[in-house]
């Protein structure tokens, strides 16, 4: 099931209803939970039910064991290692086998000569799967780690896995945050509710007017991107990173705003990205849930920062092919990852990878020009990751980039209109930059007053209704 | 809990009252199903022939060069399914209705029907214009206001007077005039190749579900003594020359096997010679010019069949 969809608009008020007006108990709660998120996943393809039930078990199963050989560190070891296979294995087989299949012929075949005949396999990728395996793999390896005791309770152990706001896409939740707060009593909260709805609301708003619209001229533009003009690409680039952007972080909005709505808090997951004066600094406000998994659980056991700077180089090009191959089955995803892992070496070599961790112009409207400079070149860098991140293979995502750099200039220049779109959000967010989502304004004079409240509530919808591009699928829902 | 319900109830409730309106003047709209439909409900007793069918003949048939009170009542995408569940609606009223015109069509027989298609949303305008009883689902046919996208763009033509009947008095489709020809798409064959990888079928799996429902259609025919009549529209080289040939033998067989069971008359004009490159609009679908051409060649083919 969709955000974006009728059936949601109807599924979650009874959800919520049944969910406070009716299964008033924790424990109640928590089953109406697990059978909620199953009906959304199952709206896809019921088949995938069996697969994240599957996953759900193993986790729980291997979370008892390593709890039961306590003291015996080597049966807590296999036991865990035996989890992380399992489900590397599950996700291997759905979403890497016939990459892997592909690749190894076609190496054989250069290298050898030899022609073998493999069969790939014509597999359905179950939706979220990379999401739900991380969650399931994050709670054994913390039990293992003794960061959290086992769970002895199925159901609230299922709702963690699947709990629906954030199942498909995300954030990615630590056992450590979100079990516990299956484990309490959820008491309902008049504000932080209103707060999830109007974070739901900018959500819909980046999701339907910007990334669909964005994702309708990308699309058309993309295919011919010989034809074009080196700025008309760089403008298509542009609206890329943008599309991107407001799909993934307007699908999280939707999540943490709808998870609120059930007393939950899920993690941030975006932290105004654009607005980043270098690559290391971006990272830590992109997809903070993945880039904080792949540091907690690969970085830091490789080594992290806290070794020669050589090791450091090669920790961070191992977490970032894996990140890039996490992204997906192709080429232009690892290259994406080890094209961020050269940059983040860079800055790791000149020593201002940790620079940047509070707001950028704290305190003032606008940046200094240092500032605005390091957040125009951090942009740059990133749609040009972006560029190979969206190209179907390597040789276009190459011929693309130097495409942008000697193909002549042309006067025709299309998606001018959605830059301007594009700009004004970026505005919006620039003013809230210190918030966690664009529409926490209630303090604010004169938002403060309800009605005007109201009315910009109804001109983002009027603008939902008017605006909203072609009804486009989220892009992270292929990861 | 009940402030905040309070305050949501207060905070939607414009909403299903402005759709409620938007619906009202969306259906106020002119459309092709409306008017079909309140036309066969006032003439279906006089009315002596009915053109069934797709686009193919919603725009490649004129009623007014057939014999008698003809009308048209094909419409873009429309399967068999529908064409069955129209001849059927006005089954008691009918006292005049002698000659049925079904076409048969590369991909008639292979059609999942059109719930299926990418023209899905068609189904909304049987359901809500044709009292068609065919989709229950509530979410997506039940409402203009669902298919978004085309309901703005109805409103849009409401609210400025920018609307243009898409169809005569007779049910015919009267917007594919010669002068508005893509002569690019026509030369590159670019439209032609997109209509045949649309037109070609993933299976053939619902073979025996289309065969069933001409079986109702001719049985139908049969015992109300109307003359039922299988057409195949003519088409252009670009589309006729590259379809699939084992498609193509399969729909002839088929189509021979239904003719000689039933023992119904089968006009095949899909390669007729006697229709130009002007006759056509595109690959597939006959101009305001092969309209007229080709309803003539039908009439006399049709009367020839009573000599």
């Amino acid at each position: 099931m969709l955000f974006n969809s009728f059936e949601f608009l109807v599924f979650l008020p009874i959800v919520f209803l049944l969910y406070w007006f009716v299964f008033r108990e924790r424990k109640w709660q928590n089953l109406l939970v697990v059978v909620a998120s199953y009906v959304f996943y199952g709206w896809w393809d019921w088949r995938f039910l069996l697969l994240i039930a599957f996953t759900s078990l193993c986790s729980f199963t291997s979370g008892l064991l390593i709890e039961r050989y306590d003291g015996r560190r080597r049966w807590q070891q296999a036991v865990s290692a035996g989890n992380i296979v399992l489900n590397i294995g599950i996700l291997g087989i759905f979403k890497y086998y016939n990459f892997f299949v592909e690749n190894l012929e076609r190496l054989f075949s250069s290298t050898l000569g030899y022609q073998f005949d493999w069969v790939t396999m014509d597999i359905i990728l179950p939706v979220g799967i990379s999401f739900y395996t991380f969650q399931a793999l994050s709670y054994s390896i913390d039990v293992y780690q003794r960061k959290l005791p086992a769970t002895h309770d199925i159901v609230e152990f299922f709702a963690y896995i699947s709990f629906f706001p954030q199942l498909v896409a995300g954030p990615i939740e630590r056992a450590t945050n979100l079990l516990p707060q299956f484990q309490l009593q959820r008491q309902f909260e008049y504000a932080k509710a209103v707060d999830g709805c109007r974070q739901m609301l900018w959500g819909f708003f980046k999701k339907l007017v910007i990334a669909d619209n964005c994702a309708m001229e990308v699309n058309q533009a993309w295919g011919g991107y010989t034809d074009s003009s080196g700025i008309q690409l760089f403008i298509v680039g542009t609206l890329f990173t943008f599309q991107i952007y407001c799909d993934f972080s307007g699908y999280s909005d939707i999540a943490i705003g709808c998870a609120r709505l059930f007393g939950i808090n899920l993690m941030r997951n975006f932290n105004y990205p654009y607005f980043s004066r270098s690559i290391p600094e971006f990272w830590r406000r992109w997809h903070i849930s993945l880039t904080t998994w792949f540091r907690d659980y690969i970085y830091f056991p490789l080594g992290g920062s806290r070794c020669d700077k050589w090791k450091i180089i090669r920790n961070v090009y191992i977490v970032w092919a894996i990140s890039g191959l996490w992204h997906g089955a192709n080429w232009t995803f690892v290259c994406w990852g080890l094209y961020h892992a050269t940059l983040l070496a860079i800055y790791n070599v000149l020593g201002i990878n940790t620079k940047y961790k509070n707001v950028v112009a704290s305190n003032r409207y606008l940046p200094n020009i240092k500032e605005a400079l390091q957040m125009v070149l951090t942009f740059v860098l990133a749609v040009f990751g972006w560029i190979i991140f969206r190209a179907e293979n390597l040789p276009q995502a190459v011929g693309y980039c130097t495409a942008i750099f000697t193909n002549p200039v042309s006067d025709n220049l299309f998606g001018k209109k959605m830059l301007l779109w594009c700009m004004g959000l970026m505005v919006v967010e620039w003013l809230q930059r210190d918030k966690q989502h664009a529409l926490q304004f209630t303090q604010v004079c004169p938002f403060d007053y309800r009605p005007i409240r109201w009315c910009v509530y109804y001109v983002i919808i009027l603008l939902i209704v008017v605006y909203a591009g072609s009804n486009q699928a989220f892009i992270y829902f292929q990861f | 809990m009940n402030r905040f319900l309070k305050y949501i109830l207060v905070f939607i409730l414009p909403f299903p009252i402005i759709a409620a309106i938007l619906e009202y003047e969306i259906r106020k709209v002119p459309n092709p199903y409306k008017y079909k439909y309140e036309w066969m409900q006032k003439n279906a007793a006089d009315v002596v022939t009915l053109v069934f069918g797709s686009s193919h003949t919603f725009w490649g048939i004129r009623p007014e060069y057939l014999e008698g009170k003809a009308f048209n009542l094909a419409n873009v995408s429309q399967g068999w399914e529908q064409d069955w569940f129209l001849l059927n609606y006005w089954a008691n009223n009918y006292k005049q209705l002698r000659t049925v015109i079904i076409p048969i069509s590369f991909f008639s027989w292979f059609s999942q029907g059109m719930e299926y298609g990418f023209e899905s949303f068609r189904c909304r305008y049987y359901k809500i214009y044709m009292d068609c009883n065919l989709y229950s689902d509530f979410s997506k046919y039940s409402l203009e206001l669902f298919d978004w996208d085309t309901a703005r763009i109805k409103l849009q033509k409401l609210y400025s007077n920018s609307i243009e009947l898409d169809y005569d008095e007779l049910g015919c489709g009267n917007v594919n005039k010669l002068t508005g020809k893509n002569l690019k798409m026509w030369e590159n064959g670019s439209e032609a190749d997109a209509a045949i990888k649309r037109h070609t079928a993933k299976n053939w799996d619902f073979i025996a579900k289309n065969q069933a429902i001409m079986k109702h259609i001719a049985v139908f025919c049969k015992n109300h003594n109307i003359q039922l009549i299988l057409i195949t529209t003519p088409c252009w080289s670009s589309y006729t020359d590259n379809l699939d040939k084992k498609q193509l033998a399969k729909m002839y067989e088929l189509t021979h096997q239904f003719q000689h069971e039933y023992q119904l008359p089968y006009f095949d004009y899909l390669k007729d010679p006697r229709f130009t490159a002007d006759d056509f609009i595109d690959s597939n679908h006959l101009s305001d010019v092969g309209a007229i051409k080709f309803s003539q060649i039908l009439n006399a083919d049709i009367l020839s069949l009573s000599k």
